[in-house]
């Protein structure tokens, strides 16, 4: 797979731009995406990764927080600060994949993508590690927001 | 009260509040003008609240204009609460506005039912504990045993298995390496993940390759993505005798923190296994749930 | 034109197809084990056709493909489909080697052509026998 097809990544920079103003009152704006490797990596601090099982898309979906985003993010959402990410907040990561997931799932499954129901895994840590089982090569989506940058890394082994 | 948006801010009902799965609770929340967001609480919406698995309901006013509402706007808000109240679940109140709190609390009779912040809730309760996958645990454990001995002549032991719940204390996890996949198909929904300490790792990519590696080398990663896609490989055809149709997925490596610490958590209740093992910490947990179509939130 | 595959040919060509390390490096340790001399590897099956073709242009052909199924840019399948179009003096049989274990997905794999199958993770046994079985299909259509 060596370009990249925005109609896949489409619903997906639709679903976190519409998740995060909603949820989070956060605007946020998507940027170009492009392959992982070719820009400096985020230092993530917390992610939430579902994998995808479909005829068309074989791979996997991380929605990727910087700490001070995701603490950001967190307190307008929930309506109090936090100074650091703790066990309770986790589940944050997960609810706002799992929302643009399905809004992404619902508009890719019209297009035929028969994508099914999954959940999320959530990773914390510091400057985040993810490979994927396949050499195919993983889209970062970035976002820019006023609290700063965030991305989703999308990886698939089948061409889209 | 932070920020607030502007009385024409409506919610796209296409953001109308889902119940999630790997979650354990619920979200609703009310932007803008309070009235406009209560008109998306219909009798259909109260039902699949009310039915939803999630035994916490957040009603989050943060973003919500606290404008006075009319007698059926107040008691729509009120047949939601008392509905998610009568199906044994807890209610949290994200700044709700004084004078609804004061009259949900009087009229609905919530002492003890609810809470004014989410971690309070989070920290209070009993927890709802589904022990969804029994049978195919022992399934899964062989697994482990039968690739292990295969790939690496090596026998693991697996200790009892435990269930985790969103009130389980986290146990401290070596630093290491995470083989990630997902279960999912249009009977069932769950992930496998197995946690390999940097220790056991490193050794098992030695034993491989005949010289030492670094943690984050390709080799040494698709070590661990290359083992929980063999042990689900392993299971899955009796997994799907068993009615659960699960697709063989990518599997993903994780490595937390490259320099030690990080955690990764399957979604809770979640099932976890110790394996004693001659190179090193291995744990495998396991969530694993059939969908069904009459109650799939 | 390739040497038809047999299990006792310790100099017979054989090329091990997988995205992963762990598996491919095992493959090659275990035909080693088992006295074959002449192992090459590749990460996918584009570049395992790459090879194949090099080789039959060098006049050097491989006897046996012994590839993973799922991988990216060209997979198992596809890799079977393009040897299945080989001129027969350069017939190529495919050893498909997989996690996978639904019973169905292989019989589906044994109808589009591959000679044998073997469950990973691969062990000295299981190679064994499945050299022996495509061993025995060649001499039977010899």
């Amino acid at each position: 797979m060596s370009q990249l097809d925005t109609s896949f990544f489409k619903p997906f920079i639709e679903g976190a731009v519409n998740t995060i103003k909603v949820q989070c009152s956060l605007p946020a704006t998507g940027e170009s995406p492009y392959i992982k490797g070719t820009k400096p990596d985020m230092d993530i601090a917390i992610a939430g990764v579902i994998g995808i099982t479909s005829p068309k898309f074989n791979g996997s979906i991380t929605l990727c927080f910087p700490e001070k985003v995701f603490l950001g993010m967190m307190e307008r959402m929930l309506g109090e600060p936090f100074k650091e990410i703790t066990n309770d907040l986790q589940d944050g990561v997960a609810e706002l994949l799992n929302i643009i997931f399905g809004h992404a799932k619902v508009i890719l499954n019209a297009q035929g993508h028969t994508i099914q129901k999954a959940i999320p895994t959530i990773i914390r840590g510091e400057k985040i590690h993810t490979t994927q089982m396949s050499k195919n090569k993983t889209f970062v989506l970035p976002f820019k927001s006023e609290l700063g940058s965030f991305c989703i890394e999308i990886c698939s082994e089948s061409s889209m | 009260m932070g920020n607030q948006l502007k009385s024409s801010t409506v919610i796209d009902p296409a953001f109308a509040p889902e119940p999630l799965l790997g979650t354990n609770y619920l979200t609703l929340p009310f932007r803008g003008p309070l009235a406009q967001s209560i008109a998306f609480v219909t009798p259909e919406f109260i039902l699949r609240i009310a039915n939803s698995e999630k035994p916490l309901v957040v009603l989050n006013f943060s973003y919500a204009e606290a404008a006075p509402l009319s007698a059926g706007e107040l008691k729509l808000l009120k047949m939601l609460c008392k509905a998610c109240l009568d199906s044994g679940k807890r209610l949290a109140f994200v700044k709700c506005p004084d004078f609804l709190l004061q009259d949900l609390e009087q009229k609905l009779d919530l002492q003890g039912r609810f809470f004014s912040t989410l971690s309070q809730a989070l920290k209070s309760g009993p927890e709802q504990v589904i022990a969804e996958i029994g049978p195919e645990l022992e399934l899964l454990t062989k697994a482990v045993i039968e690739v292990f001995e295969k790939q690496f002549s090596i026998v693991v032991i697996p200790e009892k298995p435990r269930m985790l719940t969103p009130a389980s204390v986290d146990a401290k996890h070596e630093n290491g390496i995470i083989g990630l996949i997902a279960l999912n198909s249009k009977d069932a929904v769950g992930s496998l993940l197995m946690r390999f300490g940097e220790s056991t790792v490193l050794k098992l990519a030695e034993q491989t390759y005949g010289e030492k590696l670094p943690l984050l080398n390709p080799q040494v990663t698709d070590v661990a993505a290359e083992l929980i896609n063999m042990i689900l490989g392993c299971a899955k055809e009796e997994l799907n005798a068993r009615g659960f149709g699960i697709e063989q997925a990518l599997p993903q490596t994780l490595v937390p923190n490259p320099d030690g610490g990080g955690s990764a958590n399957t979604p809770k209740p979640c099932w976890q296994i110790n394996f004693q093992s001659p190179v090193g910490e291995l744990n495998l947990e396991i969530c694993l749930k059939r969908i069904n179509s009459a109650k799939s939130e | 034109m390739a040497d038809v595959f047999s299990i006792h040919n310790k100099a017979a060509k054989i090329l091990v197809v997988d995205d992963m390390a762990l598996s491919r490096v095992t493959g090659r340790k275990l035909l080693i084990e088992l006295g074959f001399k002449a192992i090459d590897m590749a990460e996918n099956g584009e570049i395992a056709w790459t090879m194949i073709e090099k080789a039959i242009a060098d006049q050097a052909p491989y006897c046996l493909l012994i590839s993973d199924w799922m991988m990216p840019v060209l997979d198992g399948m596809g890799l079977l489909r393009r040897t299945k179009k080989l001129e027969s003096e350069n017939y190529l049989p495919m050893i498909l080697s997989t996690a996978e274990s639904d019973a169905g997905q292989v019989v589906e794999a044994v109808k589009q052509g591959i000679a044998a199958y073997v469950r990973k993770p691969l062990t000295r046994e299981s190679l064994l026998s499945a050299l022996e079985r495509v061993t025995a299909k060649e001499q039977q259509s010899g």
